[in-house]
């Protein structure tokens, strides 16, 4: 298989994985929608290892790096200012739905953070030189 | 602000008009990647440039230059 088959195989595989999840949120059955994640990752595994062509290289992994970074930033500002605003909107009640969104929000905040600072530590140790 | 130019163009072409496809297959990347490094948008890693140069059988100053 070369590398334009994969990517025809890996747009269809993309639409049926999105099909069976759309369908198994409709019908409240999140075996479907898993079975098909987990189905779609497998066949994809399987397809790119039958790849001869490179159908992955440094350029692709250092787009993947930006978009991550991008990803990440965005992501931990939007939240963090949705959980500011929902926890101060709300500080009269803070046992209310809103407030408590904005609670579960600051914590998954504060984890994703650690979770980047622990693993920002580990690999620039990994990769510093030795005095 | 320093800017990294390469001849891989014209090194292609004087390997006997190797295509960009040829090339990606003896280096291990993508044709996507070669058109990249040869439009200057791209540049790559330490090892990915002695590949190149390796095919070429030249340095690797003959392919890459260091503009500042």
């Amino acid at each position: 298989m070369n590398r334009k088959t994969y990517m025809v195989w890996q747009a269809v595989l993309t639409v049926i994985v999105g099909v069976a999840v759309a369908a198994g949120v409709i019908w409240d059955n999140w075996i479907i929608a898993l079975a098909a994640v987990v189905g779609g990752m497998i066949v994809l595994t399987i397809l790119r290892r039958s790849t001869k062509d490179v159908t992955v290289d440094e350029r692709n992994i250092a787009s993947v790096y930006k978009a991550a970074r991008l990803t990440f930033s965005l992501g931990i500002i939007g939240m963090g200012i949705a959980a500011l605003v929902l926890i101060a909107l709300n500080r009269d009640n803070l046992a209310s739905t809103p407030a408590s969104i904005g609670t579960v929000l600051a914590y998954i905040t504060c984890g994703l953070l650690i979770i980047n600072t622990v693993a920002y530590t580990i690999y620039n140790r990994q990769i510093s030189g030795k005095e | 602000m320093p800017k990294i130019t390469n001849n891989i163009r014209r090194l292609r072409f004087d390997h006997d008009e190797m295509t960009q496809d040829e090339l990606a297959r003896h280096v291990g990347c993508t044709r996507q990647t070669i058109i990249a490094l040869e439009q200057g948008k791209y540049v790559p890693s330490i090892e990915l440039a002695f590949k190149i140069a390796k095919v070429f059988k030249v340095k690797l100053d003959d392919v890459f230059q260091h503009e500042r």
